[in-house]
This record gives structure tokens, C-alpha cells and sequence, in this order.
């Protein structure tokens, strides 16, 4: 989709940042959202020490919409990869973007869509009832995002670590680590520095099953 | 306008939960009824479709599978629009799409709060901890232009934050290695390391690149560098390792005396020293520190704090009285700062 911007959409929104430059970094608090004009940006986030990329956008694309939605801090930190202009949006001139460029508005809406399905799926791992199947759970999700089906019974790896089941457990680190170390000495994980192996996801599907279905009858 | 119409009998089905298909509704005449498990609930929910609305929209744009079940429950007469179509007709009329965008945020925004509500268990996130520690991580590794970045916003919001002393310290740092680069070597080249011979030549750059752990062990091999190792240990004590972060500091400490490069860190090193001790619980040992600390630089910046970290290593020590003593003569010296506030917050929870 092209989408060139006027000449005065820039003078009033536009912002240009030189290679290296922080656009926003994780954990500040902000209610802006960028559209990607020129020039990459790449998506990162501090974990274990590392900082690791998460995605990496290109002109026409959007980043930081969450912001116009919650008051929450940023999840990641945008840093510009080459010399990037983007157009800077906040609620009170969000609808004069829109109205002006429904190409765009439409993007959000099917933005927005996607999100309201992955925010779902998230919930449903928060409402099992203890460490063990929320951590389960988190392994399916992450298979279903990489469009795996649970029923292989092989070895599947996951590029992630501790910390991020954690953070999708909605647990303390500590705690859920003590858990998948024991899955680990039950063979049922392998855990290495940046991925987790598990061993057979259709026992874990058939488990979280079983609950959800316990939790549907209480 | 675009689309089919599509007559359905009472009592048949347009999609069931679980389905996959990019066609969308609008309900022209008659009544479907959507049927779902609330989220929030958990029990069978049933939503009545209105003449004119739309349905299955969310499914078909994010390609997921539907979320309800749509039934019809009296004779009904329904356009049906493939998600191309919708596209088109909506991208003519902005105000469709505005408010289907209100209409997911304010979902989107429960769904967050029913989230945190599921987290609350949790201590709330520190953001402002988290925030100063992404500050560190850049510093760590000669990212200074990222560290000024992460600094100043954190002075940007917190002002008065817990860090706010060291986040202003940082930068003045971080600005310093900065200049001391000159050479036109800064313009993009933040991330390579071997351009940071500013702070102290280039077994700064082999201990940063060292993790954390091997750092406090290493005994500073000849030219070490002292920011960079002061900085590790600050960073050890932002992760809460207080106790790595103080054999850092001390190691520092004990070798600082025969370094002339080091002299300027002490009355650093040594409030620092008395802050992982307070930190461990080890009262006497951290009013020791902090007294010589006092005794030895009066004029450090740090004073005030030092002299209030004496008075709750007091207090925390059960020593009333010296304790208010101290945190009287915080309020009694200027300038005021953040520190003073603490200082009355501390007298009053005392005398209270």
C-alpha cells in the first residue's frame, strides 16, 4: 500500500531521527504512535542481559498503537536503524489522521483485530489455575503462533527463555523457573540459554484440555 | 452496494465458533443472536444482533477463527460481504471504521484490566526500577547515546524517582565519554566498541565486554578501567545483588588509594559501599562508611543522602533518637532537595 504524505501532514506530525536514535524505549511512559514514513525501525527488548530484536519495520507501517489505548509504558524499546521519518500521532489528532487516510485507519482496524484475539488467548493462560498448566499453556501458544499443531508428538523448539514464559504465566521469574526446571528433570523440556525444547506438546494440549474443560463445568 | 444477500430460516446457523471464513454480515432484516462464553464470566453468553450491524468482522479481518456462534433465530435476510468488499465499503465511509475502532479499543482496554486483575497477585511492575535498569544496560555496553536517551527520560518522568541522583550522575558520564570521543567517530559507530578508547583505553572495553559476574572476580588487571567497573557495580546493585555489587565497590575501593584516577570516585564508591551495606541489613557497618565518607568529603554532593541513610540505619537499629537527630540535620542543611521530604516523612512515621 503506498501512502505518501503531504507536504503539511509532515510539517505538523513529521519527525526524523538519525541512525541509532531511541524513538522510545521499554518502560517509558508515552501515548504516542508512529507511522513509518521512510527508514527502518527495529523492535528490541532486554532480556537476560541481551538485548534481543523483535521485529523490524519498514515504510507504511505502523508501531507504538497500543499506547493510544492504555496507559501503560512502552513493551519494547524502537530504535532507528537507518536515517527514518515518521509521522507522530497522539489521541487528540488521531482522528484527524484517519479521517484524512482510511487506507490507514483500515490497517488499524485489522491491527486492533488481531490484537483483541492475541490479547484473548493471553487471558486464557492467566486463568488456569496454577504454575504448571499456565506454563503449558504458554507452549501452546507459542506453537499456535508459529502455526504448529499440538498433535505432532515430536520435538518442537521455541526461541525463548524463563523469563518470557514469566512474563506470559504472569508469575514471578523465580517461581516459574522452579517449575520448568522440574519439567526439565521429568524430560518433558530441555532448557538451553536462548530456546526451550518441548518433548511431547499434544501431552500438554491434552492436559490444558482437560482443565479448561474442569474449569467450564465449576 | 456490494455483497449478496443471503436469506436464512429460523433456527439454522450462519457460522459456528471455531469456523474459519473472511465473509462478514450485516443483518438486514429478521434477528441472529450471537452466542459466546464470556471471558470475564466464563458462562454462555448471547448478544442480539440489530438491524444494520455488522457481524463477524474481527474473525475475517485478523483471519482467526470465529469466536462465537451465530444463530438465527427468526427468519432473516442478511448481506454478505467477503472481506475485499468490506474493505472497499469502509474505506469510502472513514466514520464505519472510526467506530468499529472505538468499539476494539474499548475491548481491548477490558480485556487489559481483566488481565491485571489476574496479575495483581504480582508486586506491581516497577517501571521506574525497570526503566533506570534498561539506562544501565546501555551504559554497560558503550551504548551512550542510547544511556542518554534512557537517562534523560527517566529524569523526564521521574524527576524525584529513587534514581534520580544516579540517572543525573550517568548522564553527566555519559555526556563526558561522549565528547571525550570526538574524532567524528560517534556520528554512527555507537555500537562498535572498539571506538570507545575516551573513558580509560582498551581494557575498559575487554572487562565491559566480560559479563558482570566475571567482572567482580577479575582482579583488576593493571589499567581497569574504574567507570566501567563502577558502573558494573552500580548496575549489580539495581539488580538488587547487593552483595556483588559491595565486593565490587570494595574492590575498587581498596585499589583506589594507589590510582590518581580513581580519586574522584571515592566519596562515590564509598556512599555506594554504604547503601549495598544498609541494603544487607548491616546497620553498623553502613553508618560506619557513611560517617567516613562525611568525614572525608564534606562537600560531596552526596551528603545529604548520606547523612538520612545514617539516620535509617539508626532507626533500623532501633536508635530513636540518634535517628532523629540525623534526619534533623538533613532538614537543616541546604540546599533542599528531594531528600528533605524523606527526611520528614522519616521524622514524623517516628515521632507518629
Amino acid at each position: 500500500m503506498h501512502m505518501k504524505m503531504d507536504g503539511s501532514m509532515f510539517s505538523k506530525f513529521g519527525v526524523t531521527y538519525q541512525p541509532n536514535d531511541i524513538i522510545f524505549c521499554e518502560y517509558e511512559p508515552g501515548n504516542e504512535f508512529y507511522f513509518l514514513q521512510e527508514g527502518r525501525v527495529k523492535v528490541t527488548k532486554i532480556v537476560s542481559d541481551m538485548e534481543k530484536t523483535l521485529d523490524i519495520f519498514h515504510a507504511g507501517d505502523i508501531f507504538g498503537e497500543m499506547a493510544i489505548l492504555e496507559d501503560q509504558p512502552r513493551s519494547a524499546t524502537a530504535i532507528a536503524i537507518d536515517r527514518v521519518k515518521v509521522l507522530r500521532f497522539n489521541k487528540e489528532n488521531f482522528n484527524h489522521l484517519l479521517q484524512g487516510n482510511p487506507p490507514l485507519a483500515f490497517r488499524l482496524l485489522r491491527i486492533f483485530s488481531n490484537r483483541i484475539y492475541d490479547a484473548k488467548r493471553r487471558l486464557l493462560i492467566l486463568t488456569l489455575p496454577d504454575i504448571e498448566s499456565k506454563a503449558y499453556d504458554v507452549f501452546l501458544m507459542l506453537a499456535e503462533n508459529q502455526n504448529i499443531a499440538p498433535k505432532s508428538s515430536d520435538h518442537v523448539t521455541f526461541s525463548t527463555n524463563i523469563e518470557e514464559i514469566a512474563h506470559w504465566c504472569g508469575e514471578k521469574v523465580n517461581r516459574v523457573k522452579e517449575v520448568l526446571i522440574r519439567f526439565a528433570d521429568q524430560g518433558k523440556i530441555q532448557i538451553y540459554e536462548d530456546r526451550i525444547i518441548v518433548k511431547d506438546l499434544y501431552e500438554m494440549f491434552r492436559i490444558i484440555q482437560t482443565k479448561r474443560k474442569a474449569q467450564a463445568q465449576d | 452496494m456490494p455483497g449478496i444477500l443471503r436469506n436464512y430460516k429460523a433456527g439454522s446457523i450462519i457460522y459456528f465458533i471455531g469456523d474459519m471464513g473472511d465473509e462478514i454480515y450485516v443483518l438486514k432484516s429478521g434477528a441472529v443472536k450471537l452466542e459466546y462464553h464470556s471471558i470475564e464470566t466464563g458462562e454462555v453468553t448471547q448478544e442480539a444482533i440489530k438491524n444494520g450491524e455488522f457481524f463477524g468482522v474481527k474473525s475475517s479481518l485478523a483471519k482467526r477463527p470465529r469466536e462465537e456462534t451465530a444463530h438465527v433465530i427468526t427468519d432473516s435476510q442478511v448481506l454478505v460481504l467477503n472481506a475485499y468488499e468490506f474493505e472497499r465499503l469502509v474505506t469510502k465511509n472513514v466514520g464505519i471504521i472510526t467506530q468499529f475502532l472505538r468499539v476494539f479499543s474499548n475491548q481491548l482496554r477490558r480485556m487489559g484490566k481483566l488481565a491485571q486483575s489476574f496479575l495483581n497477585h504480582q508486586s506491581a511492575g516497577d517501571n521506574q526500577g525497570e526503566l533506570f535498569k534498561i539506562g544501565e544496560y546501555y551504559l554497560k555496553n558503550h551504548k551512550y547515546k542510547q544511556a542518554q536517551y534512557v537517562y534523560e527520560t527517566y529524569l523526564k518522568h521521574y524527576a524525584e524517582g529513587r534514581y534520580a541522583a544516579q540517572a543525573k550522575e550517568r548522564l553527566a558520564s555519559v555526556k563526558g565519554a561522549q565528547e571525550g570521543k570526538s574524532l567524528g567517530a560517534y556520528s554512527n559507530v555507537m555500537d562498535a566498541p572498539s571506538s570507545s578508547g575516551a573513558v580509560g583505553g582498551s581494557a575498559a572495553v575487554a572487562a565491559a565486554q566480560g559479563s558482570m559476574a566475571e567482572t567482580a572476580v577479575d582482579e583488576g588487571a593493571g589499567g581497569a578501567d574504574i567507570a566501567t567497573k563502577y558502573y558494573d557495580a552500580v548496575s549489580l546493585f539495581s539488580q538488587e545483588r547487593f552483595e556483588d555489587a559491595f565486593r565490587l565497590f570494595k574492590q575498587l575501593h581498596d585499589s583506589g588509594a594507589a590510582d590518581a584516577g580513581a580519586r574522584d570516585y571515592m566519596p562515590k564508591i564509598e556512599f555506594e559501599m554504604g547503601r549495598c551495606l544498609l541494603a544487607l541489613k548491616k546497620h553498623k557497618e553502613a553508618i560506619v562508611i557513611f560517617t567516613t565518607m562525611i568525614k572525608y568529603y564534606p562537600k560531596d554532593e552526596n551528603l545529604k543522602e548520606a547523612l538520612f541513610n545514617i539516620g535509617v540505619s539508626y532507626k533500623l537499629q532501633g536508635n530513636k533518637d540518634k535517628a532523629i537527630l540525623f534526619f534533623n540535620k538533613v532538614l537543616k542543611m541546604l540546599p533542599e532537595g528531594p531528600v528533605d521530604r524523606k527526611a520528614k516523612k522519616e521524622l514524623s512515621s517516628i515521632k507518629g
